[in-house]
């Protein structure tokens, strides 16, 4: 029980001591040591995990890239698949060990190295050449055997399973593109009905545009006569009423002339008129 | 040199007393192929060949006890033994499968969960397999006591088995090669031959030998429920 109890309280104090350790490591260490998380127990050094191009921990700050236009610089894989195995002679030594020999030795310097070491081993007796020499023997003359033999066979249909798997992605990629082939044409087609559309709403405006006008002249033409109608109206009163004014004015002043003529006036204008008749019956003749 | 025919069943390679050969029994690993592209390499089409082929079979044997994923182990069983068998082959490395310990420790947990499993859930079901239809009702008594024993005793088969092969064929090796120590040039060529038919017959049973633990396994699975 008391065991347990100071193991509880040592637990305690040794975690008390650890945070404040890694609080002033952080404080001292904090230009080398990337924080991975909140918590301030664990920080990983920069320079031990950070070494991969794709290390997140390698990639610039957010705001330490802000001036550059907000975009953070991400290296691109520059390796790519290999398609062929690394070129190798005697099939597993690889070639970039003779290249290493190559300018000090030129090109029967590995052999040569090869050759001595293999003595060397031997003659010292480093190498014992024992029962599994004996059986490595044997498994060289079989694993050549089946490299020269068999080996192309089953490299060439493996390999046609891969071109068979290549050649399914680039059809679905094909495939994918053709879609996007037929959409833009598509796209474009629709684009150029809709200028015809545009044309045709030209000329339907057009169209209506005559209609309004000619709706336009008639009510104007309408109008017009309307106009004229009443106008004429009040000319042909005006007219009317000066012919009957006239016509009631003579009619006045005759009788009010047959009115003034006297017996006498009547008299003595005939007298006259009957003068004047002799006189110029006297004329003409 | 050989102080004994079996030395080379011997753990030697020592570094500061710890035994290292049996870092050889995970060497296989270093042979699972990458997926690193999305475009497999030939290496994984071999291996996924390799795996569905075992798959189908495995899946066949299991019938109505199939579920997803219910092949794994035994896929994974096989490839296990198999590299720990074919590179026991090659010179230098050690085989772990020849050793009881090691096959033991793989045929006596799995066969162990299968009988634990079927006597305590499926007790009716396991009384009723160890007689076969149509056996008259004599030899019942008999046939359970048979089939007892062969039940009993198939951990130890499935061991046994593995670990006699890989000790006859590396044995037959060793013997043969060792001969080679003191024999003259032309000997030497007929010796390899015969090594290299011995050899090719010595892959065969590496790659049996693995195949059938795991059909038995899985039929002992398969049995059980």
């Amino acid at each position: 029980m008391s065991k347990l109890m100071f193991s509880q309280s040592s637990l305690v104090i040794i975690k008390l001591l650890w945070s404040k350790l890694s609080k002033f490591l952080t404080m001292i260490f904090r230009p080398f040591i990337q924080p991975r998380f909140n918590k301030q127990f664990l920080f990983v050094p920069n320079f031990i995990l950070a070494h991969t191009s794709t290390c997140p921990a390698s990639k610039p700050k957010c705001g330490a890239s802000a001036g550059k236009g907000g975009t953070t610089s991400i290296k691109k894989i520059d390796f790519k698949r290999a398609e062929k195995s690394a070129p190798c002679r005697f099939g597993f030594i690889p070639e970039e060990w003779f290249q290493f020999f190559h300018s000090k030795t030129g090109v029967t310097g590995p052999y040569i190295f090869g050759l001595v070491f293999v003595n060397y081993l031997v003659s010292k007796e480093i190498y014992v050449l024992e029962h599994e020499y004996y059986s490595g023997l044997s498994y060289v003359v079989i694993l050549y055997f089946i490299s020269k033999k068999m080996a192309p066979g089953i490299g060439a249909s493996l390999d046609k399973e891969v071109d068979a798997e290549i050649a399914e992605w680039e059809k679905g990629r094909a495939d994918q593109m053709k879609v996007f082939e037929t959409t833009i044409k598509d796209a474009k087609d629709a684009q150029w009905r809709a200028e015809g559309q545009k044309i045709l709403i030209e000329a339907k405006k057009e169209n209506v545009a005559m209609q309004l006008e000619a709706v336009y002249r008639e009510r104007a033409m309408r109008l017009y006569q309307m106009v004229k109608g009443r106008l004429d109206y009040h000319v042909k009163k005006r007219r009317t009423e000066n012919k009957l004014h006239q016509k009631w004015m003579i009619a006045w002043i005759l009788e009010n002339v047959h009115k003034s003529i006297t017996a006498d006036f009547q008299k003595q204008a005939l007298n006259q008129a009957i003068k004047d008749l002799a006189l110029a019956a006297s004329r003409v003749k | 040199m050989m102080t004994n025919l079996f030395s080379i069943f011997d753990p030697s390679t020592n570094l500061m007393n710890l035994p290292m050969n049996w870092i050889s029994t995970i060497l296989g690993l270093l042979f699972i192929p990458y997926s690193f592209w999305l475009i497999p390499n030939r290496h994984f089409i071999m291996w996924n060949f390799i795996s569905k082929k075992l798959h189908n079979e495995f899946k066949t044997l299991l019938k109505n006890n199939y579920f997803n994923g219910s092949t794994f182990i035994f896929i994974s069983l096989f490839f296990f033994i198999f590299f720990n068998n074919f590179l026991g082959l090659f010179p230098y490395i050690f085989t772990s499968t020849s050793h009881l310990t090691m096959s033991l420790s793989l045929s006596m947990p799995l066969w162990l969960s299968f009988m634990l499993y079927g006597w305590i859930n499926n007790t009716n079901h396991m009384f009723i397999h160890m007689i076969p239809q149509g056996t008259p009702y004599i030899l019942m008594p008999f046939m359970v006591i048979i089939e007892t024993i062969s039940n009993i005793i198939r951990p130890g088969t499935l061991a046994v088995r593995l670990t006699a092969n890989m000790i006859a064929g590396h044995l037959l090796m060793t013997l043969l090669s060792s001969t080679g120590t003191n024999m003259s040039f032309y000997m030497i060529m007929i010796l390899i031959f015969m090594q290299i038919m011995l050899m090719i017959m010595e892959s065969a049973v590496a790659i049996i030998q693995s195949y059938v633990i795991t059909i038995l396994s899985t039929l002992y699975y398969s049995e059980v429920n």
